[in-house]
């Protein structure tokens, strides 16, 4: 199974609506993935198996399986020290919440690990199609919102999906953007359109400060985050010759974004959703303030 | 035993001076929270921290306060890293200047080599880059003195 990309696969699949995703991406934060999960994405033990043994308590899988032949103690003992990525959160809390059984996951499981390409890019190409983007375009923002996403899972220690939905940041008010020009052999804009609750949010994840409001500390903190994954993005396309500088960030309170072949996604993670916007142009009016 | 992360606030304990007194280093970015974290970090090093919001910035103080070392950010307002780096040379020659920037292309890192900047750090940085940057600033400050 790609398991940093199982909720995505799940929403592209329409599995998921954009309100389930949101609330099961929510009780990811405290979710910690049981052992019977773990087998069954390892392939240790079969769905079929673990469908036969239910109803078991979580915690008591570890002494069940050993004790019902299904593993060794020392598989157990391996299992044990994988590490819970999101996916395999994901795939508790869709066992928890009673979405999916256990035959059901194994199923979702085996077909995501079958899946070719990328979930993220694929997401995006189909919104940047129903959006009418032209296909380099369209190719551009595919690729810089895998590399953005994959960031945002690292750096904020969440999980984090692209949903079909229209992104909600409250209206015009109360919100922030950051966005950050790239020129050069490719040239577009990439932004964070968040409402504030959510902007202070990203600011504390990727600070690891304690921000309470959406000050110029909150700016700065996710003004880097967004130039950090930029700067990420153009050494990965500097890798294969193209040549690409970036402007200093902008700031914006409480403005619209509006910018020309602009594809906003709506992002949902553990702490709620907020809109990636990729345009042509500059869709922030101010500079970053000193 | 050293921890890294990639804000960079675990290390080693592990001071560093120049010839008994604290290594100055300017640190130069656009971030205040750059700024912060790694001033945070050199301080844990016994270092002098000083600081600069851009290229001007840093070219002042370069001349003012005369730091044993610079971190140099590229994108900045203003005057960027690498026409600071330049001024920064052409009156220091000898002045040990590290980019720390998210910008790290091939042919940003050919440019500032080639300006005389001692090595690139790609944002996020760790510890460790951090750390071994310190001990070659140090290094190249005390073949200066």
């Amino acid at each position: 199974m790609n398991s940093l990309y199982f909720a995505q696969f799940l929403v592209n699949e329409g599995t998921l609506d954009s309100q389930e995703v949101k609330e099961l991406l929510r009780q990811c934060e405290e979710t910690e993935p049981g052992l019977a999960v773990v087998a069954l994405a390892e392939g240790a033990v079969s769905a079929s198996k673990l469908a036969e043994l239910m109803p078991f308590e979580k915690d008591a899988f570890p002494h069940l399986a050993v004790a019902e032949g299904l593993l060794f103690a020392s598989q157990v003992e391996k299992l044990q020290e994988v590490r819970a990525t999101d996916g395999l959160k994901l795939a508790q809390a869709l066992l928890d919440s009673g979405k999916m059984d256990f035959v059901e996951l194994g199923r979702q499981m085996a077909a995501c690990g079958a899946a070719e390409g990328s979930p993220i890019k694929d997401a995006v190409r189909r919104l940047a199609e129903d959006n009418e983007e032209p296909a380099a375009e369209s190719e551009t923002y595919a690729e810089f919102t895998e590399l953005f996403m994959r960031s945002l899972m690292r750096f904020m220690d969440t999980s984090a999906v692209i949903d079909f939905s229209e992104p909600e940041c409250g209206g015009m008010y109360a919100t922030h953007t950051v966005s950050q020009r790239l020129t050069g052999s490719v040239s577009f804009v990439s932004g964070i359109y968040a409402s504030d609750k959510i902007f202070v949010e990203m600011a504390q994840r990727y600070s690891r400060e304690m921000i309470d409001e959406a000050d110029e500390m909150a700016e700065d903190s996710v003004a880097e985050f967004l130039n950090v994954v930029n700067g990420l993005f153009v050494v990965d396309l500097g890798k294969r010759d193209f040549d690409l500088d970036l402007e200093t960030p902008r700031i914006g309170k409480n403005t619209h974004p509006m910018g020309s072949h602009q594809l906003r996604l709506c992002v949902d993670t553990g702490f709620g959703a907020f809109a990636l916007v990729l345009a042509a142009d500059e869709f922030t009016l101010k500079e970053r303030p000193f | 035993m050293e921890e890294s992360n990639e804000m960079g606030l675990e290390n080693t304990t592990e001071k560093m001076d120049l010839n008994g007194r604290p290594l100055r280093i300017l640190v130069t970015d656009d971030s205040k929270l750059l700024r912060k974290k790694l001033r945070v970090e050199l301080e844990t090093f016994g270092c002098e921290v000083l600081e600069a919001e851009n290229g001007k910035e840093a070219v002042m103080k370069t001349l003012q306060d005369r730091p044993d070392g610079v971190f140099l950010d590229i994108v900045m307002p203003e005057v960027g890293g690498i026409e600071a780096l330049r001024v920064i040379k052409e009156v220091s020659p000898e002045l040990p200047v590290i980019m720390l920037s998210s910008a790290g292309t091939p042919q940003k890192l050919m440019e500032t080599l080639k300006l005389g900047a001692l090595d690139f750090i790609q944002k996020p940085y760790t510890s460790v880059q951090i750390r071994k940057a310190i001990e070659s600033m140090r290094k190249k400050a005390a073949s200066n003195e």
